[in-house]
């Protein structure tokens, strides 16, 4: 079972992808501290991460867990609302390994979380 | 006896006033007892509709008792279903945009979109845009094209923004040709047509040929270069002989960013100094952009340009050339006045690496394309 934390300040997005993903383990975070409290708790397999959030962002998330040895390979899916290319950009410089634009396929996201841990696992 | 009566007065004033803050105070109270209450119970019946819609979305299957619900519970779920709608796209979005068509609610928001109050017309508008099914769009070109409010206008170009049919982008285009300057602000329908990305080609294709209006004629040129529609390129050459400067400044924008070297002779032809500052500044950044050494005369031509942007962006553009660029820059900084000034500095600069980094003076683009993936996975009517 793949562990997966879902990041995001809207409920109807966490409700979506935890629906989404039934067949995983589904843990969410409504804002950047709560996701690093949750990590620190319990690394997942793979993090989708809202990149516009109050308070931390979802950026900010990344570059911290990225900075951190236990964290630093996590597969790391950005969710965003913004598809513009500097935030993605970014976030590709920072270490995401994918993204996923609002309006979202829940089809799509599995498919991509699948692939991402399969990936992980194989490296 | 007069002071007693004064003093009994003001006492009743005070005590009057008391007593309508106090009443003032228990009304605000119970209101918003009342507007937590029915918080309180919204949240309640929107959380007893969650798991259902969303096992729904999961097994691609509507259950009966979602069709049939009525009333608070009916509410609830039409409420939520938009809050879901908004966030998906593809088989999602069909199946929920098919819950609320299947519960009358789509003809019920279409109906909605004829009240006399201006925001349930807008409101009507978002969720026909969410729902966007073939007759939602056609309720929203009619909001966007004779609605007479224009936040309901601009709502419902936005709306249409998010729908993936080539008809949204036909009606927004319309919508610059209608009764009075600024029916829809062109930022709005600019920004919509972008979202609509490839779908909209045909539309801006069909505008950009069009000379009658020479706003939409000019942003539809430059929506085309944003959108790197090549194929468009006869059409953008065709524009920039247009007898308006606008249309002509924009047909350069989008050869700059279409990026396609057979554009060079047009462009060195809109530098020459009958043309308009603007478009001749906006070609040289475009010839920067193109990286063709065949420009490099005609480049040259413009460093002793008196117009600051016109110079300023040729240097930039010879700068971008390569060799043959820096040739010439550094042989005109070997002279003196605003062209060696203008040389200078473009010799001072790291060159832009190849089609990334515009000159400093690019011209104001429209906005910048997002490519999204369309709302509804099926295509043609439901």
């Amino acid at each position: 079972v793949i562990r997966v934390l879902v990041v995001d300040d809207d409920a109807e997005v966490r409700d979506l992808v935890t629906y989404t993903l039934e067949d995983h383990e589904v843990r969410t975070a409504s804002d950047g501290d709560e996701a690093l409290r949750e990590i620190a708790a319990e690394v997942p397999d793979v993090v989708i991460l809202d990149i516009m959030m109050p308070g931390t962002s979802g950026l900010k998330v990344l570059e911290l867990l990225r900075a951190d040895p236990v964290t630093a390979a996590l597969p790391v899916i950005l969710l965003t609302a913004k598809a513009q290319e500097a935030d993605l950009d970014r976030g590709y410089a920072i270490g995401a390994d994918d993204y996923v634009v609002k309006p979202f396929s829940p089809l799509e996201l599995a498919r991509r979380v699948d692939a991402v841990a399969a990936r992980r696992r194989a490296g | 006896m007069p002071g007693l009566i004064t003093a009994a007065a003001l006492l009743g004033l005070i005590a009057a006033g008391a007593a309508l803050a106090v009443l003032l105070l228990v009304v605000t109270a119970a209101r918003q007892a009342l507007r937590d209450l029915s918080d309180r119970r919204r949240e309640r019946l929107d959380g007893l509709v969650r798991p259902t819609l969303l096992r729904a979305v999961r097994s691609r299957r509507i259950p009966f008792e979602v069709i049939q619900a009525r009333g608070r519970l009916g509410r609830a779920i039409d409420r939520v279903t938009y809050k879901y709608l908004a966030q998906v796209r593809g088989e999602a979005h069909d199946l929920l945009a098919e819950v609320l068509q299947r519960r009358g609610n789509e003809a019920t928001t279409i109906g909605m979109a004829s009240r006399w109050r201006g925001n349930a017309r807008s409101r009507a508008a978002r969720r026909l845009g969410l729902i966007a099914s073939p007759d939602a769009v056609w309720r929203l070109e009619q909001l966007l094209l004779d609605d007479p409010s224009p936040r309901v206008r601009i709502v419902a170009a936005r709306a249409l923004g998010e729908v993936d049919t080539p008809g949204a982008a036909f009606s927004l285009l319309r919508s610059l040709d209608a009764r009075e300057p600024g029916w829809v602000p062109e930022g709005i329908v600019a920004s919509a047509l972008l979202d609509l990305g490839t779908s909209a080609i045909p539309a801006l294709r069909h505008g950009a040929s069009e000379p009658r209006n020479a706003v939409r004629q000019a942003m539809a040129v430059d929506l085309l270069g944003l959108l790197k529609d090549l194929p468009a390129w006869e059409i953008v050459a065709r524009a920039a002989e247009s007898p308006d400067p606008q249309v002509r400044l924009s047909a350069v924008r989008a050869f700059g960013q279409l990026g396609m070297r057979k554009a060079t002779p047009i462009l060195i032809g809109r530098l020459s100094p009958g043309e308009e500052p603007s478009v001749r500044s906006a070609a040289a950044w475009a010839l920067g952009r193109l990286r063709d050494p065949r420009s490099a005369m005609a480049l040259k031509g413009c460093l002793a340009d008196t117009g600051y942007p016109v110079a300023h962006n040729a240097a930039q553009a010879l700068a971008a050339l390569g060799d043959t660029g820096q040739q010439v820059l550094t042989q005109m900084a070997a002279g003196d006045g605003t062209a060696a000034a203008h040389a200078l500095e473009a010799l001072a600069r790291p060159a832009p690496a190849p089609g990334l980094r515009p000159p400093v003076t690019q011209p104001p683009a429209i906005g910048r394309p997002q490519y999204r993936q369309p709302r509804r996975a099926r295509a043609g009517p439901r």
